[in-house]
Parts: structure tokens; sequence; C-alpha cells
């Protein structure tokens, strides 16, 4: 197998740009190189009081020193290597076993099922705000490294797109109104450089919408309570209010439609194209490390 | 009189069939008075292809019985560009109908359809194309595809066999596959037999500026919600001037109807 024409996903770009557990080596070579600095400005006296014979603290200093010299410069040399993290070699590994076995793990949960089934809903959410009719894209894009699908866009056409608006249906309120501290997650974050490197948009807006959860979702946590308070009466109390909270929890039509969507708005920024670009041609070639590695393995 | 009945009736047609001809039949000029016999032609086009004569053109735009564009799904090109687009493509020696050629990115490119109109008006020509089975990769986004050409010219009988690789995406099939290879089978003859070099990519092919790949057939749901956005988007609207912003976006009957009913409401 050749990953080197391999294309990522916008979606999972996130992933390989996670930075790697403690010092990168970058990080790591400045931080030799300020320690070098510091041996030197603190060197002691090179002679013994005779004036003549070299003294054993100078001998010792001299002999660290040297170290640190050799430590500064193995660093130097792999300080502007592209690193991948645990968690990006985790999610190669995957697409390694993706593409050779073709067994993926779909990941399906409620939150996600929400998220697919409100699609078009957001986009009205959206729409009725910004007082433009936005339609779904269905244009798959792809350059030579990256992939992916924008919800929709702002321009003439997905190919000279100026703004990539993409939206995020929440789970519920609470989710909803968090992102408001936390901003704009990583994978997202990540994703939005990646739509607007494929558009060529300056700007990616992440709107998270506030939308009804459709029925059948909204009937499946009245069962799972059901399960919960240990399957009682229909006509139970706790049973019956506790519905009426979901119901609640789950549906917005009381809430005025402006305070139904958060808005967050990166701006195109070609040094983390270039940083993703990097990260890319690392990740092709630890798909092929392992290639390699297991073909090796394998064949033993 | 319309537009069409304008155009076939009066001399100016005519007029536009031999700044044409000039150029597609002078087949043996080369250089510079090839070239100036282009711009003579490509200049004399424009000013005869007036708005009103540019009006029953204009209509083709997006269908395969005139020509298809990358932007068929966003209203189309704007006049300038169809104009120069259909000047170049006339010039080429192709058709304005039956999707012989295709506007992408602002340009002239030919389908195969227009190819093979090319390869059908060289005289003394026969051909046939033959391909084995794409053999897709792994990554689904790409196949190789075994294309065998024999051509017999003025009776002089020559073959060719060679691999045509085409980029693809998860929407295609086994004829799509062909289909793009077909095109450049039929540009590679092309090519060979009269030296010249017809530039690459049709509207549906990958391989266009930044992989764009053709969307599939909106279903009926999408259509549905598209509609209900609309409904609530015409229902906001509490001027006139807002509801003429939607006006562009208005995309069949329905659409239509909700926004005459506010229109008139609003008035």
């Amino acid at each position: 197998m050749n990953f080197d024409k391999y294309l990522f996903r916008c979606s999972a770009l996130g992933h390989l740009m996670s930075d790697p557990m403690g010092d990168s080596n970058f990080v790591k070579w400045q931080k030799a190189a300020q320690k070098h600095s510091d041996m030197i400005a603190n060197a002691p006296t090179r002679y013994n009081k005779d004036g003549v014979t070299q003294s054993k603290l100078y001998d010792k200093w001299l002999e660290k020193c040297i170290e640190q010299t050799k430590i500064v410069e193995a660093l130097h040399a792999i300080k502007d290597e592209i690193q991948l993290s645990d968690g990006a070699k985790i999610h190669l590994m995957d697409i390694y076993i993706s593409e050779k076995y073709g067994r993926r793990r779909e990941i399906d949960n409620k939150y996600i099922r929400k998220g697919l089934q409100v699609e078009e809903d957001g986009i009205t959410i959206y729409s009725r705000i910004k007082k433009t009719f936005f339609k779904k894209n269905e244009t798959h894009l792809f350059n030579a490294f990256i992939k992916g699908t924008p919800d929709s866009f702002v321009g003439a056409s997905i190919g000279s797109a100026k703004r990539i608006p993409d939206i995020k249906c929440s789970w519920d309120m609470q989710t909803f109104f968090r992102t408001f501290t936390k901003g704009m997650n990583t994978l997202y974050y990540w994703q939005g450089v990646g739509y607007m490197w494929l558009t060529g948009a300056l700007f990616f807006d992440l709107s998270y919408c506030l939308v009804n959860t459709p029925q059948p979702l909204i009937e499946a946590e009245k069962r799972s309570l059901w399960y919960k308070l240990g399957q009682p009466e229909e006509t139970d109390s706790v049973f019956t209010d506790g519905c009426k909270q979901i119901e609640l929890n789950m549906t917005y039509d009381d809430i005025p439609l402006r305070e139904k969507m958060l808005e967050y708005t990166i701006e195109r920024n070609e040094a983390d194209i270039e940083l993703l670009q990097k990260k890319i041609i690392a990740a092709r070639e630890y798909l092929n490390w392992l290639d390699a590695e297991f073909t090796l393995k394998f064949a033993a | 009189m319309s537009n069409l009945e304008k155009i076939t009736s009066n001399a100016t047609i005519i007029k536009l069939q031999d700044s044409v001809s000039s150029v597609v039949l002078a087949e043996q000029l080369q250089g510079f008075e090839k070239a100036y016999l282009v711009a003579s032609a490509a200049g004399e086009l424009k000013k005869l292809l007036n708005d009103e004569y540019m009006k029953p053109i204009m209509a083709l735009q997006g269908n395969r019985l005139g020509f298809k564009t990358d932007k068929d799904k966003t209203g189309g090109y704007s006049l300038e560009i169809v104009k120069n687009c259909l000047i170049e493509a006339v010039l080429m020696g192709v058709q304005p109908c039956g999707n012989q050629f295709n506007i992408i990115q602002d340009n002239c490119y030919l389908t195969k359809e227009g190819l093979g109109y090319l390869l059908k008006k060289i005289q003394g020509l026969s051909y046939d194309i033959t391909f084995e089975l794409p053999r897709v990769n792994s990554q689904k986004d790409g196949a190789a595809i075994s294309a065998n050409i024999e051509w017999t010219l003025n009776g002089i009988k020559k073959t060719k066999t060679f691999e045509i690789p085409v980029k693809m995406n998860s929407f295609m099939g086994t004829d799509a596959v062909i289909g793009k290879a077909t095109r450049k089978a039929r540009k590679w003859l092309y090519d060979t037999i009269t030296g010249s070099e017809i530039p690459e990519g049709d509207a549906f092919d990958p391989e266009t500026p930044k992989g764009f790949n053709t969307s599939r057939e909106q279903a009926p749901e999408t259509v549905a919600k598209e509609n209900e956005r609309f409904a609530l988007m015409v229902d906001d609207c509490k001027t006139l001037a807002e509801l003429e912003t939607l006006r562009d976006s208005i995309s069949n009957d329905i659409q239509n109807d909700l926004f005459n009913q506010q229109l008139n409401a609003l008035s």
C-alpha cells in the first residue's frame, strides 16, 4: 500500500494537529540552548591558585559543557521536524486498518444522530437569522492533501466562496450555551482551516444552532428514563414529570429566534495551511511506515 | 417576432456563419496569418452577437441540448462570459448545441461530444475506440482503463493501445469512468491526426480546478425542507425590500407561489 496521495477528511484534521505530550523538539532545543548559555556564563576559574594547573572543577565543567553542546546540536538538527502526537498516531492506525482491511469504527450516538437528522433545520435557523437563503452544499471538494464537503457557502460558487458557514446543532441548551465559554473546539477549528483551503474562502463561520430534537430521539430519552426508574406505571408522577421535563429540555419553540444561534468566526491564515501540509506529509510517511512494519512483521 | 425567428430569418446569421467558416475552413493557414484571421473573426462575432442575439443562446445554458457549465446550480454565467466561450467554441469548430462544449471556471472546454463532432468532420477518417473494464484503486478516487483505438485515415490503418488514468469520486460508476476515458481517447486521436492541442477538461471532470465533483440530484425531502425554509423566510419579511432580497433564491414553482403570495400581501 502507498499512502503518498492519501487525502484526509477535513472533519478529522484536528486529530492530526494535536500537539504531542511534553515539550516539542523546538522547545527542547530552546531549553538546551539556554542551559548551554547559562553554563558558559557561569564557567568556573580555569586555573588553581598556582596559576599553572587546571582546576578539577573546570575539568568537570568543560566535560559537561561539551556534552551539552552535543545535545544542543542533536536537537538543532531535529527542532523543525514535524511530530505527531499519540492521538494522531492512534487516528492514523484507524485509517490504516480502514484502508487495508475495510474495517472502520462507525461512531454512532444520540448527539451525532440528532446532528444529522436536523442538519437542514439548522440551516433554516441560520438562513432566517442571516436573512439569506442558504442551501446545503452537496459538492465534494478535494485538493492534493485533503477532502471535504462544506455545509454551505457565501459567494458565487463553492469554488469562489468568500465565507464558509458551518452549522452544528447542539444536543441541548446546556451544550449550546457552553460553547460561549469554550469557543470553537480544535476539531472544528482545523475543519474550518481545511474548508478555507479547499474553497479559497477568507472566513469560516461556525454556528451552533438550537434546533428542536426529532420526536423519535425524545421518545428514546423517555424510554431511557422509564428504565432508569425501574419500569414504573405510565401514570407514575415521577415518570410523567420527568417526561414533561424531557420535552421542555429538548424543544425550543418558546425561545426567540435570535437566541438560537451562536456564531464564531476564524480568518484564513496561510501559516495554518502550511502547517497542515507539513503534518499531512508526516502523517502519510507514518502510514507508509506502519504498512512497511506490518508487512515485515506478518511476512515473518 | 421572437428572438429565435429574428436570428434565423435575417442576414446576421449568415454573417455569423461566414465569420466562423473563415477560421474553421482555413486549415492550411498557419502562424500570423491564422492568428490574424482568428482575431478578426472573434472581433466580428463579438460585434454581431449583441444582447438580442445572445438571448436564445443564454437559454441553452445549463442543459445538454445546449451547453453545461460548472455554475448551472447557481444561476449560470453572465452574458459576457458565455459570449466569449461561445466564440471560442465555434472557432474551434464545434456547435453551440448538443453539449459540445462546457464552461468551467470562466473558460471554454470541448466535451467528448464536441471532440466526436470534430472527428466526424475529418474527411476520410473512420475510427473505433474500445475499452477494457476500468481498474479502480483501493481509495476509489481513481481508475485506470486500457483503451484501444483503431483508425483509418485516407486508407491508412493504424492502431494504438494505451492506459488512460481517470480521477473519480464516490458517486461515479463504471459508465462515468468510460465516459471520461472516451473524451480523453477522442482528444488523443484528434490531437494526433490534426497536430493541434485541445485544452483538457469538461464540466464533470474532477480533474478540473480543485477537483470539483458533480452533486447528486436533490432528494425530495431536501427540496421539502428548502421549501419549508423559504416559506419561513418569506413569512419573516415585513417589507417589500426585504422580500425582494429573496427573489434570486427562488428555485421552483412552490417557492415562486410563496413569494408572490407575500408580495401581494405586502403590496
